[in-house]
């Protein structure tokens, strides 16, 4: 096996059995990992990754989970190709996608149909990249291996919208993991096929690793909220070279108030909402200091947005017609960005509280009853 | 795995503690929301209702006003409620009903989900400690497990509702502010006393040191501190107030203190020194954290000495004019006025060397500004605006520049001899003389300016050449809070005006179409969106953009009333092309 995980990272037997089925197969697999919130599919989908990495030098990760992505900011569903093997499995590190896409929100309840072309957007990217045919009567011969990692959520809407996936997708295995409380976990078996039997899926169920004292498999707690915020200032972290002393939060915070912007007239940009429609009267209102997606809009309307990052736009100056916006993109890639995505993402507010340099969006008469 | 900020590479920090009591709001200041707060629950709360969902697109919007938007939003649907006769698409009273009720049921969940514990105390118990009115909780309850109630009950509870919500929320909130926007008299006498208040502690400060004890000293220093943090706190938004009470403070000190009227301008500039030494310690202590309120009172001293100088000539030149050749004396006052000012700038020219942080921060062309203009309004006859003059151009460090206001403020020296020998005759060749010197003067500068300005801008051209690129890195900045634009100097940010610059013409437009009313958003999809919004002239495609015109960016600020910008130029559009044009803006889906 080689590379050993982190020592807090428990892989049960199961897991290593699971992984090295999934990386004997012949062909480059593609993976699906599926199960209940919080039951482990992240860390397993970071031990797969290293187990195929030491077969093939490349693999491709795609990250249905907005909520909890594991190489980009919240709110964004990406496609990254990944040729180095991860050491520590208890650490998530931030890459540059290949491709992504910014949802703008942390969860697909609001737009589970967009979410949904989204993901298939990002599964022809791939298709179209990574698998050749070398003739043309031979089916497609797959490349790079293929892992998809998917939200938690496997009831009701997003119990479809899984099964959506699972029918659009159709990976060589899917890996089901499987928590004692019965009730939240996905039904057996093939779930997704009415019932008919697909022959080149292969359908592994393991358990999730941690167990509680009476050895029932449990849920992993986790401060959603918090670790979201922590991802985003991990990105805007980026805003500043690797070696200027900046290891708080605070530090970080003060940093970006004093951080020169980029400037960009507002004519040359065009601002939509994800989610909501906005009165045209009240766009500044609505976009001074949020974060934004930066997208590229093509001429051809069916072709979806690709986004290239986040933005804060930390200030609009509505008389010299400018907005000003700091971002961790490179100068080089920004030319392109021509359209900016409202989304749900909200500022970290510690980001906002700089000793002597308060937002005024962080108010202090507000009445303790919201 | 347990969410650690080292995770991400930062270091284990103690957790904010939320005693600081700040919350994230989605506006921008008190304005906005009492703006808002007045418009809700006027007769057209149209424009109150486009703001609130804007809030919501900022996903920060409290649940109180949320439900509120929703009442007053179903009541201008209902019949019943609204004045004119608007038939499109009304609702049946069930539906109607079902709104009411639904919005009820919001306002109920949400505001006592949140302050009881399920096992301690029923929604019935919860709901009373608050004070909802009862028959809210029980269409609650009708409406989620019975039937649904009928229209005249849920109408008469919408009413309730919101009067609830006035004494429970916006009442409270809006007592809460400071200063709750009553108009700027307020503000003007909470500054004045906080002024005050620092001038009695510093010099207590100042009195406790000299006698040595310990205990008097803590105490001033602190509240010293916590003055100070008030006082600028406020200048974010009241700056012109703080700035325009210190000068009348210092005027005052000036003006009360018994000047002789026949002091010349040395004993003039030492008195100056020993009547405003009290507001030395404030202002140094003020302009070291806040370096533009410095700023803007040199500016405003500028201000007044020129407007006063205007005035003197004007009066002299229609004196002139009815009769010439008359020496003139100038009035005693004045003279004195003017005296003042001068050597109040010069006094805060002073203070200005003495600062350095301020100093050292204030861009060059900032400096520039000022001294162009005192060299302009001095006029070659006022020797302490020269002096001034030079100090400011020994601060830019530059000595090209001093050489030339040092050569300069020797001819405006010998003009001055010159014109108190002939008693101030002012001849029309005199005048000339003094003309031409000082565009000469302004030609000089602008030279100076050039050659500081070509130094600048080899290293402007390094950077982006070729093609002219969208996005830039800001070509000056100066660190503000988010949400905040830059000031010229320090680090306080202003408020910028988010108001859409089509929006003065709408409103012009808005006034002449009175029965306009909201048309109910009936599919979120749909393409028949609020077409008041369209009333402008320039197309626009609703979903995605709003595209600026280039002249807009041009900024037409002498907006003329009941124009329209068409084709980039500003046109009076009779009644019937507005319509025309309406009905031929449609949404591009």
């Amino acid at each position: 096996m080689g590379s050993s995980p982190s020592p807090e990272i428990y892989i049960p037997e199961q897991w290593l059995e699971a992984g090295e089925s999934i990386a004997e197969s012949s062909t480059p697999p593609i993976a699906l990992i599926c199960g209940a919130k919080n039951c482990g599919k992240t860390t397993f989908s970071r031990y797969l990754l290293n187990i195929l990495l030491h077969k093939y030098s490349k693999v491709a990760y795609l990250d249905t989970d907005v909520g909890q992505p594991e190489f980009t900011p919240p709110a964004f569903l990406s496609l990254t190709i990944l040729h180095k093997v991860t050491p520590d499995l208890t650490v998530p590190c931030l890459k540059t996608p290949e491709r992504c896409l910014f949802f703008g929100d942390v969860s697909c309840k609001r737009d589970p149909s967009t979410y949904l072309s989204y993901v298939c957007a990002m599964y022809d990217y791939y298709r179209n990249e990574y698998c050749i045919s070398d003739k043309g009567d031979y089916p497609h011969k797959i490349e790079l291996p293929l892992i998809v990692n998917t939200p938690g959520w496997v009831k009701g809407v997003g119990y479809d919208v899984l099964v959506d996936m699972l029918k659009y997708i159709c990976p060589t295995h899917v890996v089901k993991i499987n928590i004692s409380s019965e009730n939240k976990n996905l039904p057996a078996g093939e779930f997704w096929l009415d019932g008919e039997h697909d022959e080149t899926i292969n359908l592994i169920e393991i358990n999730s690793a941690r167990q509680d004292l009476l050895n029932r498999l449990v849920l992993v707690k986790k401060d959603a909220r918090l670790l979201r915020d922590l991802r985003i200032m991990a990105y805007f972290r980026q805003c500043f070279s690797s070696d200027s002393n900046i290891s708080t939060i605070k530090e970080l915070a003060h940093a970006l108030a004093y951080h020169c912007p980029y400037e960009v007239p507002i004519a040359s940009i065009k601002i939509q909402h994800l989610h909501c429609e906005v009165p045209s009267s009240e766009i500044f209102y609505s976009l001074n200091a949020t974060i934004v997606g930066l997208a590229v809009d093509s001429d051809v309307p069916e072709n979806l947005p690709w986004c290239l990052g986040l933005g804060i736009v930390r200030g609009i100056d509505t008389v010299k017609g400018v907005l000003y916006v700091i971002t961790p993109v490179p100068h080089s890639s920004l030319e392109k960005v021509n359209l900016l995505l409202q989304g749900y993402i909200q500022i970290p507010t510690c980001l906002l509280q700089v000793q002597g340099c308060i937002s005024p969006y962080m108010s202090a008469n507000t009445l303790t009853t919201k | 795995m347990e969410p650690s900020s080292s995770l991400l590479g930062f270091e284990e920090e103690a957790k904010v503690s939320s005693s600081s009591a700040r919350r994230l709001v989605p506006w921008l200041n008190w304005h906005e929301w009492l703006f808002v707060k007045h418009a809700l629950f006027s007769d057209s709360p149209h424009s109150a209702l486009k703001r609130i969902s804007a809030w919501r697109s900022r996903a920060s919007l409290p649940v109180l006003i949320e439900v509120t938007a929703s009442i007053i939003e179903i009541q201008l649907k209902d019949p019943c409620f609204r004045q004119d006769e608007s038939n499109d698409a009304s609702l049946s009273e069930e539906m109607l009903a079902m709104l009411y009720c639904m919005a009820i049921m919001r306002l109920v969940n949400g505001v006592i989900e949140k302050t009881r514990k399920k096992e301690v105390a029923s929604i019935a118990v919860a709901a009373d400690a608050i004070g909802i009115p009862r028959m809210l909780i029980d269409i609650r309850h009708e409406g989620s497990h019975r039937e649904l109630p009928s229209l005249k009950i849920v109408r008469s509870a919408s009413i309730k509702a919101l009067d609830w919500l006035k004494s429970y929320y916006w009442e409270p909130q809006s007592k809460a502010i400071p200063f709750q926007g009553e108009g700027l008299g307020e503000v003007k006498k909470e500054i004045k006393s906080k002024i005050r208040e620092l001038a009695i502690c510093l010099k207590v400060n100042g009195s406790a040191q000299s006698s040595s004890s310990l205990l008097k000293g803590k105490r001033p220093k602190k509240q010293i501190s916590k003055i100070l943090k008030y006082v600028l706190r406020l200048y974010s938004s009241f700056s012109s107030e703080i700035v325009s009470v210190l000068l009348e403070y210092l005027l005052k000190a000036l003006s009360s203190s018994e000047l002789e009227g026949n002091a010349d301008d040395a004993s003039n500039g030492l008195t100056t020194q020993n009547v405003l030494a009290d507001w030395k310690l404030i202002l140094l202590k003020l302009c070291n954290k806040e370096p533009e309120i410095l700023l803007n009172l040199l500016k405003e001293v500028l201000d007044m000495i020129e407007t006063r100088e205007n005035m003197k000539y004007a009066e002299v030149f229609f004196f002139l004019v009815d009769n010439p050749n008359i020496g003139i004396s100038h009035s005693r006052p004045e003279i004195q006025q003017r005296d003042y000012l001068s050597s109040l700038f010069a006094w805060l020219v002073g203070i200005l060397s003495k600062v350095p942080s301020a100093a050292a921060n204030m861009p060059k062309r900032v400096l520039h500004e000022l001294l162009r203009k005192c060299l302009l309004i001095s006029r070659l006859c006022n020797k302490q605006l020269v002096d001034s003059a030079l100090q400011l151009a020994e601060l830019m460090n530059d000595s090209y520049l001093k050489e030339k206001v040092r050569k300069f403020s020797l001819i405006s020296l010998s003009n001055l001899d010159s014109a108190d020998d002939q008693s101030s005759l002012l001849t029309s060749k005199n005048i000339l003389k003094f003309e031409e010197s000082i565009l000469e003067a302004t030609k000089k500068l602008e030279l100076v300016k050039q050659q500081i300005m070509k130094n600048k801008k080899p290293t402007a051209m390094d950077c982006d050449t070729k093609k002219s690129q969208t996005w830039t890195l800001a070509k000056s900045w100066n660190p503000c809070p988010i949400g905040m634009l830059p000031r010229t100097v320090g680090s306080s940010g202003y408020l910028p005006v988010l108001n859409v610059i089509d929006d003065e013409k709408q409103n012009q437009l808005l006034e002449s179409k009175e029965n306009w009313k909201l048309i109910p958003h009936g599919n979120k999809r749909d393409a028949t969106l609020d077409l008041p919004q369209l009333d402008n002239s320039t197309v626009k495609k609703m979903r995605k953009t709003k595209e600026f015109s280039e002249s807009n960016n041009e900024l037409p600020m002498q907006v003329v009333k009941g124009c329209l910008l068409v084709g980039g130029v500003l046109k009076k559009l009779t009644e019937e092309e507005l319509l025309a044009i309406e009905s031929s803006v449609r949404i591009l889906v």
